[in-house]
């Protein structure tokens, strides 16, 4: 008897394992299989059209000491990395307005935050030609207002692409911000406001000494998503610059796009791929450390 | 405390609502005159308004070839998402040997971004034959880890006693969980549809690379193909940016809560 | 019944229905006619006057049909699969009319133009 239950046990938790099992498959085969592939991949020359060779490190070296593009795409992910405080300011801003008890907050906050689940690739277009040097409405604005005589091509300039991406960028990700702000806003009990208050601390006091440490770990979350989002818009710089003028937008993840798919060096851009990797790691792990652990590992994308 | 007025707050919020809209706005206007393309300065408000942009982009473009792929791929990742990690959040409350392993190894999976993968994944799917396929399209993103814990969260507070019970009148797994699980958990439900629907439907980077024809190209990368070459001033490229912009919006209007919610569970419950 | 009654039903819909209705009326105007009258510029019809339609394309047009006008001035031109035409005119002892551009809702929408072709007397 004893031992029918046992059997019958077991073959229920087999089961249950199965449940397990389509989700496992594709973990497996589309994370954990190409990581160690490609960690193989970056140790190899190889190419669709050869068998593979040994390569050692060739790759990390040339990578490390010879590419000019690899240094200029990792400033750039931190350039654009740095933006996120940026728009966590902007966002918390918002959302101090619309946590307020004011009518309509409901529609402001769904204003704000319609950008967010749109088509990134539409969004891009859309930026790209509001910067546009000839028809561009930010450059009409700009001759309205007698700043610039002849109009400022945003995207194919040097100094501007960048920060005009990072614009774009903002934009979209602000009403997201803004939610996980509210969030942490709507959780701080009402309470220690009056009691700070009562004890006669300014707005701004008020601000600095009860918001800003209760919303720690919110501005944390949003600190991370900032982390990931500048390792995975690939979109937004597809659509907007390709990563020119002159690398001057390439990220680590456009690079790694063009190394392997536009120039079919698949080896050189798994090397590419392990660097963003670590990178990656270890920025979350930092980022993971100072907020004591509150914001967690976070994936928004895919 | 005493009652501020609140005409600055509002001023405020219109001016970020301004800011937030005039792109939209912009690309409309333009969708349906294409005329500040052309002329200097550009009116504010519409002239000589006509569809005849949309018509252009209809035939230039299989439009509706491009809708049916972008539907058929989020289509499989939706449905798989809602049904693959049910099971596998339910299997993760049972306790069994190697749980921990399992949740170990969801949690490690979940530090790999998939950008960090395109190169393998992509070699993978050409070895399973799945390049330019529908299934290929659709299969990396056809089990989300942040929806597993979701739905785990959402299992977890399902009362033990209605389980057991279930379990002691011979009620196998499955159906416990497609009769008794899900249908106290349609927030997770929500969340997990929602989120598989953002991911597959603005999914750019690997239609961009598994896809191989034009027929075979979703909504995010026909219109970037389209943008490819056309000139940036041609009013027909804004009309197909409306196109691809408005099921999101509808949906998003639709749905506005759960968007939101879902959203931000995801990026809290990871 | 009243379960399936929501804003989702409603919407979804309300969009089939639109799509129905729209291809409905498509497949009963599209004949790929085009009808219209070549006048003077004193409204006396123009006889004999040929009447050519291209095709615009994205980057340029292509010639796709041709019709003459009667003796009343009028002409049809038909079998036109196409959602953008320009229209010129050519007749004895008149200036070519310069192509006029002529916007369809969709393939082979049929069209008669209100207003009459008006040419000038040469010279």
């Amino acid at each position: 008897m004893f031992q029918l239950i046992r059997t019958k046990r077991h073959r229920e938790l087999a089961l249950v394992a199965l449940f397990l099992v389509p989700s496992l498959a594709i973990f497996t085969l589309y994370r954990i299989v190409p990581l160690f592939w490609n960690l193989g991949l970056s140790f190899t020359e190889w190419s669709p059209f050869k068998p593979a060779k040994f390569a050692g490190l060739y790759h990390y070296e040339e990578m490390l000491f010879y590419d000019d593009v690899f240094w200029t795409a990792l400033w750039n992910t931190v350039v654009f990395m740095a933006s996120a405080p940026i728009a966590i300011a902007l966002a918390l801003a918002v959302a101090m307005l619309v946590n307020g008890d004011i009518r309509g907050r409901n529609v402001y906050r769904a204003i704000v935050f319609l950008s967010y689940p749109l088509m990134t690739v539409a969004v891009g277009i859309i930026w790209r030609w509001l910067f546009d040097g000839k028809v561009g409405l930010i450059n009409y604005v700009l001759r309205g207002l007698g700043l610039t005589e002849k109009g400022i091509s945003f995207l194919d300039s040097f100094e501007w692409a960048m920060a005009s991406v990072v614009v774009a960028a903002i934009w979209q990700v602000i009403g997201f911000f803004m939610i996980i702000l509210l969030t942490g806003l709507q959780s701080i009990p009402r309470n220690l406001h009056e009691a700070a208050a009562i004890d006669g601390a300014g707005a701004w006091q008020r601000f600095r000494r009860v918001t800003l440490p209760l919303l720690r770990p919110s501005i944390f979350l949003c600190l991370v998503i900032g982390i990931i989002n500048s390792f995975t818009s690939f979109d937004l710089i597809y659509v907007m610059t390709g990563g020119g003028p002159a690398n001057a937008t390439e990220l680590l993840i456009t690079y790694v796009y063009r190394a392997g798919f536009v120039k079919n060096q698949f080896d050189y851009a798994a090397a590419l791929t392990v660097a963003l990797f670590v990178f990656f790691l270890g920025l979350t792990w930092i980022a993971n450390r100072a907020s004591g652990g509150d914001a967690g590992a976070v994936e928004t994308g895919e | 405390m005493g009652r501020h007025p609140t005409w600055p707050i509002h001023l405020a919020l219109v001016a970020v609502s301004f800011v937030m809209l005039v792109p939209f706005y912009w690309v409309l206007k333009t969708s349906v005159t294409g005329e500040n393309i052309f002329s200097y300065p550009p009116s504010v408000v519409p002239r000589d308004v006509n569809l005849f942009y949309y018509v252009d982009v209809w035939y230039y473009i299989p439009f509706v070839r491009f809708l049916f792929n972008s539907v058929a791929v989020s289509a499989i990742a939706v449905v798989s998402n809602v049904v693959f990690n049910a099971l596998a959040a339910y299997a993760l409350t049972r306790r069994f040997p190697g749980r921990k392993w399992v949740i170990l190894l969801f949690l490690s999976c979940m530090m790999i971004p998939f950008q960090a993968t395109i190169i393998p994944a992509y070699l993978i799917t050409q070895k399973l034959g799945l390049l330019n396929t529908h299934l290929g399209l659709a299969l990396p993103l056809c089990s989300t880890i942040v929806c597993i814990f979701v739905y785990k969260a959402s299992f977890e507070a399902v009362p033990r006693s209605l389980i057991d019970a279930a379990r002691i009148d011979g009620v196998p797994d499955w159906q416990i969980i497609f009769r008794i699980m899900l249908p106290l958990s349609k927030p997770a439900i929500a969340t997990n549809v929602i989120l598989s629907f953002i991911w597959s439907w603005n999914s750019f980077l690997w239609p961009l690379i598994v896809t191989r024809d034009k027929a075979m190209q979703t909504l995010p990368l026909g219109l970037s193909t389209f943008l490819s070459y056309l000139e940036n001033t041609t009013g027909a490229l804004y009309a197909f940016c409306v196109m691809v912009l408005v099921p999101g919006i509808v949906l998003f209007l639709l749905a506005q809560r759960e968007f939101i919610q879902g959203l931000t569970s995801g990026a809290t419950k990871g | 019944m009243r379960r399936w009654i929501n804003r989702y039903s409603i919407t979804f819909g309300l969009i089939g229905l639109a799509v129905l209705g729209w291809n409905l009326y498509v497949a009963a105007h599209r004949d790929g006619l085009l009808t219209g009258r070549v006048a003077a510029a004193d409204g006396s019809a123009i006889a004999g006057a040929t009447v050519k339609v291209r095709e615009r394309t994205m980057v340029s047009s292509e010639p796709r049909a041709e019709a003459k006008t009667d003796a009343q001035g009028r002409f049809r031109v038909e079998g036109l699969d196409y959602h953008h035409l320009l229209v010129e005119v050519e007749a004895q002892g008149f200036k070519p009319l310069p192509r006029q551009s002529v916007r369809l809702w969709f393939r082979g929408q049929n069209r008669a133009l209100e207003a009459p072709l008006t040419m000038e007397r040469a010279g």
